[in-house]
Formats: C-alpha cells, sequence, structure tokens
C-alpha cells in the first residue's frame, strides 16, 4: 500500500561533524554525521489545500514561528500570518509551481535562516549535505521499507544564472538491529556476525543498546573484527555488555568537508557524480548497498547539494529548489 | 508508454492534432454551424465556441457501475439571463453529453449531461444529471467555483458503491442533489460530445465559451475520496499524460523543497574611468555606467548616516559626525 501517512516518515535531517548532536549551524551541513535537526521544522497539514485556498490549518503550529515561508509538496509559500494552528497565505506558487495538497501532507517551515548562504568558492560554487532517512521506528507496527528509491530533482533553480546539482552518497553499512553474544565495557561480541562483513566494516558507525543496563547509550566503532564479531568502541559504557542484550548500528557518517566551499569526493563507489534536473539516481549506487534499492526502517542516504552561481549573475531573490524522493512501495514490516 | 487499461478517451487538444483521441486513435469531428474554425491556446486547450462543438461518434467506454472523467476547464461567464416575467434566471451552458441510447432503449434522447450555470456573483456552478429515460431523476450540483482561472474537474462515479464524487482543483465538491444514484450507466458505447447544446429538459441556452483541456474517461472509478484526491494531486503535480501512463501508476513521489533567499551578484567592476565632468565604470557583464560627478556630489546632504560613513573612508584624522544637519569636521582633513 502507499498512502500518506507513510510517506511522512521520510524526512530530511542536517549533518554534523560529531555523532547524535543537533546541528544548530545551517552553513555546517557538511557531511559526517546525522544530527537530530531537521532541515526545516515540520508538521502535518489539517485538511486538504485547492489550487487557490489562501488559508491551511496544520497539527501544529508551534515549529513553525518566525517562518517567512512554507513548503508543501511541489510548492513554497508565502506566509501572512501564523495565528495558532490556523495560518494565512500571502502568495501561492512562489516557486511558480501551483499544486493541491492533501490531508496530512508534511509543512515545512522556511525561515530567514537559511541552509545556503552567499559565501562560494573561486568557481562559485558551494556544497551542502543533508541525510534522508526513514525515520520510522525499526519496531513500530507500522514500519514501512520504501522499495526502488530512487532520487532526482523535480524542479530546477528558477534564477537562470544558477545551477542545482546532486549526488548521492550511500552510507558504508545500513542500519543494523542485533543481539550481543557477549562483551565487556569496551567491547560488544556478536558471533552472529562472524564472516558477514569486512574487517572494520562498521568503522566510525554509531553502537547503541537497546535494553539492559546499559540501555540508550550510544558509543562510537573504532575497530570491527570479521573474524570474531567483536566490536571495538571508541569509549567505554558504564557497566559491561552481557549476552542476550539488544543493540543498534546507525548508518555509517558520510565524508565529511572541511568548508562549505569545497566539493566532495564523488564519482566513487558510494557516492555518484554531481548531476543536475532530468535525472535520477538509484540509492542502490554501484549496486553496493546491503538493503539495495530499499530504505528500511531507520535506514538513510546522504545528499550532496552543488550550488553554483555562474559568472555575471545578477543577485536574484527567493530561489529555491525541489527534490524527489520517488518509490514504488511502502511495505509493512 | 501504455495507458491505463480502464482509460477509454483521452484528448489532450495539443496543437498538432486537435481533435486526436489517444485511447482509440479515432479522432473526434467539429459539428455545428461554425466548423470552419478550431481554436487552441498553445497546447493549453480547446476554446469552445459558439454554435461549434466536438463529437466522437460511438466511443467504446465499456462503462458498467464505475466512471471517471477529468478535464482542465478554464470557466468563463457571459451573464446571467432575465426572462420575460423579468426574474433572473442563470444562463446554462452546454459542456459534455454522452448521448446513450442504451439507458432506455424506447427514448430517443437520453444523455449524461455536464452543464454549467451562470451565478449573479460572478461564478460559475457545474451540473450533472441525466436527461430522458427511466433514470432521469438524477442530478447533482457543485460548489460554485470562480472563472477566469484554471480548475480542474475530477467526477468519479460507482453506482455499486454508491457515489457520485466531484472534486474541483483535487477537493472534494460539497454538492447538492438527489439520494438517488443509479447503480448503473450502461455506457458500453456512447457519443461523447463537448459544449453541444443538449434540447430536452432543461435547456442549454448558450454554447460554452470556456476553455477545456486534457480530458479524459476511464471506466473504473478511482476509489475513495482519499485516493481519488491523491489522483489529482498527480495529475497537477506531473500532468494528465503521467497519470494515465500505466507505467507510471505504481510510483509514488515525496517532495521536499528547499529556498534560497538570495543569489548573490557575481558582477564585478573591471574598469573605471572619469574625465572632468563623467564618471564610467565598466562591468564584467558588458554594461557601462555613466555617472555626473556633479551631480553625484550636490545630492549629497549627508542625511543618511550611509554618506558619513562613506565620508569617513577618506578622513585622515578624527571621524566626522552628523550635527543639526550639518557635518562637523574637528581635526581631521577629508580628501575628495
Amino acid at each position: 500500500m502507499s498512502g500518506i501517512i507513510e510517506k511522512n516518515f521520510i524526512k530530511y535531517y542536517l549533518t554534523s561533524v560529531e555523532p547524535g548532536i543537533s546541528q544548530n549551524i545551517y552553513s555546517q551541513s557538511l557531511g559526517g554525521y546525522i544530527s537530530s535537526s531537521l532541515v526545516y521544522p515540520e508538521t502535518i497539514l489539517n485538511g486538504t489545500i485547492g489550487l487557490y485556498d489562501t488559508t491551511m490549518v496544520v497539527d501544529n503550529y508551534v515549529g513553525l514561528n518566525g517562518c517567512t515561508y512554507i513548503n508543501l509538496g511541489l510548492e513554497i509559500i508565502k506566509v501572512n500570518s501564523i495565528n495558532s494552528n490556523n495560518i494565512t497565505i500571502s502568495q501561492r506558487a512562489v516557486n511558480g509551481i501551483r499544486s493541491n495538497h492533501l490531508n496530512n501532507s508534511i509543512v515545512r517551515g522556511i525561515s530567514s535562516v537559511n541552509v545556503f548562504n552567499n559565501i562560494l568558492n573561486d568557481n562559485r560554487k558551494q556544497y551542502r549535505c543533508f541525510a534522508i532517512k526513514n525515520s520510522v521506528d525499526f519496531l513500530a507496527t507500522d514500519a514501512y521499507s520504501f522499495n526502488d528509491v530512487k532520487i532526482s530533482l523535480k524542479q530546477d533553480s528558477i534564477n537562470d544564472f544558477s545551477n542545482i546539482k546532486f549526488a548521492i552518497e550511500d552510507p558504508v553499512n545500513d542500519y543494523l538491529n542485533s543481539t550481543s553474544t557477549g562483551g565487556s565495557k569496551n567491547t560488544l561480541i556478536d558471533s552472529s556476525l562472524i564472516g558477514a562483513y569486512s574487517d572494520n566494516y562498521f568503522l566510525n558507525s554509531r553502537l547503541r543498546i537497546k535494553s539492559g543496563s546499559n540501555i540508550d547509550q550510544a558509543r562510537t566503532i573504532s575497530i570491527y573484527d570479521n573474524n570474531t564479531g567483536v566490536f571495538t568502541l571508541e569509549s567505554s559504557f558504564s557497566n559491561n555488555i552481557l549476552s542476550g542484550i539488544s543493540y543498534e548500528i546507525d548508518p555509517s557518517p558520510a565524508q565529511r568537508i572541511i568548508t562549505g566551499e569545497i566539493s566532495p569526493v564523488v564519482g566513487s563507489q558510494r557516492v555518484s557524480e554531481f548531476v543536475g534536473i532530468n535525472n535520477s539516481i538509484d540509492i542502490n549506487i554501484n549496486n553496493d548497498r546491503s538493503h539495495y534499492s530499499i530504505l528500511q526502517p531507520n535506514d538513510l542516504i546522504y545528499i550532496w547539494i552543488e550550488r553554483e552561481i555562474k559568472k555575471n549573475a545578477m543577485e536574484f531573490n527567493n530561489n529555491s529548489f525541489i527534490i524527489d524522493f520517488r518509490f514504488s512501495e511502502a511495505v509493512g514490516s | 508508454m501504455g495507458y491505463l487499461l480502464s482509460a477509454k478517451t483521452f484528448l489532450r487538444f495539443d496543437n498538432s492534432n486537435m481533435l486526436s483521441n489517444s485511447i482509440t486513435n479515432i479522432p473526434f469531428l467539429i459539428n455545428g454551424t461554425n466548423t470552419t474554425i478550431l481554436s487552441a491556446t498553445g497546447n493549453l486547450g480547446y476554446v469552445m465556441q459558439q454554435n461549434q462543438y466536438l463529437t466522437g461518434a460511438n466511443v467504446s467506454l465499456d462503462i458498467d457501475s464505475q466512471m471517471t472523467i477529468g478535464f482542465w476547464f478554464y470557466p468563463a461567464n457571459p451573464g446571467i439571463v432575465i426572462n420575460s416575467s423579468n426574474e433572473i434566471i442563470p444562463l446554462r451552458m452546454s459542456l459534455l453529453d454522452f448521448d446513450n441510447n442504451v439507458l432506455n432503449p424506447s427514448v430517443n434522447e437520453c444523455n449524461l449531461v455536464l452543464y454549467e450555470e451562470t451565478q449573479t456573483d460572478g461564478d460559475n456552478k457545474m451540473f450533472i444529471a441525466i436527461e430522458g429515460g427511466s433514470q432521469s431523476n438524477f442530478f447533482l450540483e457543485t460548489e460554485s467555483y470562480s472563472i477566469g482561472v484554471w480548475h480542474h474537474f475530477l467526477i468519479v462515479y460507482d453506482g455499486a458503491r454508491g457515489f457520485f464524487n466531484v472534486f474541483i482543483d483535487g477537493k472534494k465538491s460539497t454538492t447538492i442533489g438527489t439520494s438517488y444514484i443509479p447503480s448503473s450507466l450502461d455506457l458500453i458505447s456512447s457519443d461523447i460530445n463537448i459544449n453541444k447544446k443538449v434540447l430536452i429538459g432543461s435547456t442549454d441556452i448558450s454554447s460554452n465559451q470556456g476553455i477545456i483541456d486534457d480530458f479524459f474517461v476511464l471506466n473504473s472509478s478511482v476509489g475513495n475520496v482519499l485516493e481519488s484526491e491523491d489522483f489529482v494531486q498527480r495529475i497537477v503535480n506531473n500532468n494528465t499524460d503521467y497519470v494515465l501512463d500505466g507505467v507510471n501508476e505504481f510510483l509514488f513521489d515525496i517532495y521536499t523543497g528547499f529556498y534560497i533567499s538570495k543569489d548573490p551578484t557575481t558582477i564585478n567592476i573591471t574598469s573605471m574611468s572619469k574625465n572632468t565632468n563623467r564618471f564610467f565604470i565598466g562591468r564584467s557583464d558588458g554594461a557601462i555606467l555613466e555617472g555626473s560627478l556633479l551631480m553625484w556630489q550636490s545630492v549629497r546632504d549627508f542625511s543618511n548616516t550611509n554618506e558619513i560613513g562613506v565620508l569617513n573612508k577618506n578622513v585622515l584624522g578624527s571621524p566626522v559626525v552628523l550635527q543639526d544637519g550639518f557635518v562637523k569636521i574637528i581635526n581631521s582633513t577629508i580628501k575628495l
């Protein structure tokens, strides 16, 4: 099946140099770990909006306070006022695309604090990295996987002098949920994994304990030995890891660039080339993803954005672009 | 590309072939007294005219208890009517009819009809009715909609489940009508007329002068209300062609917009030149700007603090300040 609700599980997060923290500086979304911060605050649309409606109702306006624009599907909308959950619209189709929006669609608030700034390199380019995550809980009864996922650019820059391109980076490891067979304060042994992966396959990924005395504690993996199934951690847990402990490993981090003016390495085994509109990229780059083209619960992929302002471009206000996450079906667990 | 199996008629109204039915490949024909001009608006539909209508003759539809009609529509409101008793009544305008003799073979004229009526506030309403025959006690009336802008209409009929829903711009319209919903339309085949006046029952007073585009008929209903709204959204977000393509039937999209408040200028000053009274600046985009030195100096009244700031960039000594409408210079020299 594929209704509206399960589509809301796909969320865009900022990235961070450190794991497990929020990212409050948009221009520092330059790869590394997924942060806990959404690119834009979200809520849910309450009721359908037709092509010409100028009011809308949302489920929870709090995150939208201070936002001057709203993204709904393919459309960017200028806000006149936010009065509790009732929003009055100043201008529809700011980006030139007018659309209707279904009940329970995702409403994203956009403020003047932007993902992009005006610091470009000598080639007038800048780069950002976001994580696209299937955010549904692995154990939830409605834990949907998204099949045959492809990413494309649905709406290009509306400034003729600006180019937007994107590239996909697959994490080395996808999300893993398993049970320990032993360990210590700084190691976790899972003999069920012996021989399944290469050494250091999980290097720098976050391992989180889901049961027992260390529940919800997370540590970064510094060594993985495929012959023994032993994870060695950068720092110790509070207590020894016993056998039978549930744990999970987050998808591994992306490459990290030092500043937004430096291009990430693209065209490698796990990173596509930068492409523009009329191109779609299957998330199973070079057929190297363990979950193939399926984005399972807690899985994520990274998307790099390259923004270029051409030489001799005039100043241009209110530019935008739209990323398309396409799938064939959402399958419940 | 392969069309949905349920697709029975699809007129794109492209300039290149205005009358082509993409499903049957049998073109519609121009009828009426005004048959010489077929007007289009740059791939944006068929401009309907007085005394002209289009007919698809005996189109195979295979419609029993499910039907979906969809089209883009740019309505026009030519005004209301004052009848002989000075009562203002709406102007009824033709739009679509399915000329079907099967509903009741004993009656020669029995149509599933879509027509518009003008409203006194300048908006229009759409009506759906069966006129003639044994099922002529069915009709429904939509909410009014504004003229002069494009709307999408989706009419979804399901006789087995007992509904006749109308979606305007993707939203289910609150309709007024009979509680009776025909269990079957029996439209195995039918003439499909666009903008032909219906002359029985409530007579169409006028031909329609709006614009219709991407008209299609399915012999299935597109599910419940949510699924129908989703169907329209896919048409609006992509296009009708995309949604009627069976290859795309099971593909879904999640869109995420990114906003950039300002793209900076990358235009640079590449050269400057001046003589005694003119100043020229050459830019990297090829533009040459010309100004008068005297003019630039004479309009500077230092009412703007930015002007004081500019002045201080050329000060030797203590910065100058604005005081009582004058520039105050103490222990400093200004290099101009």
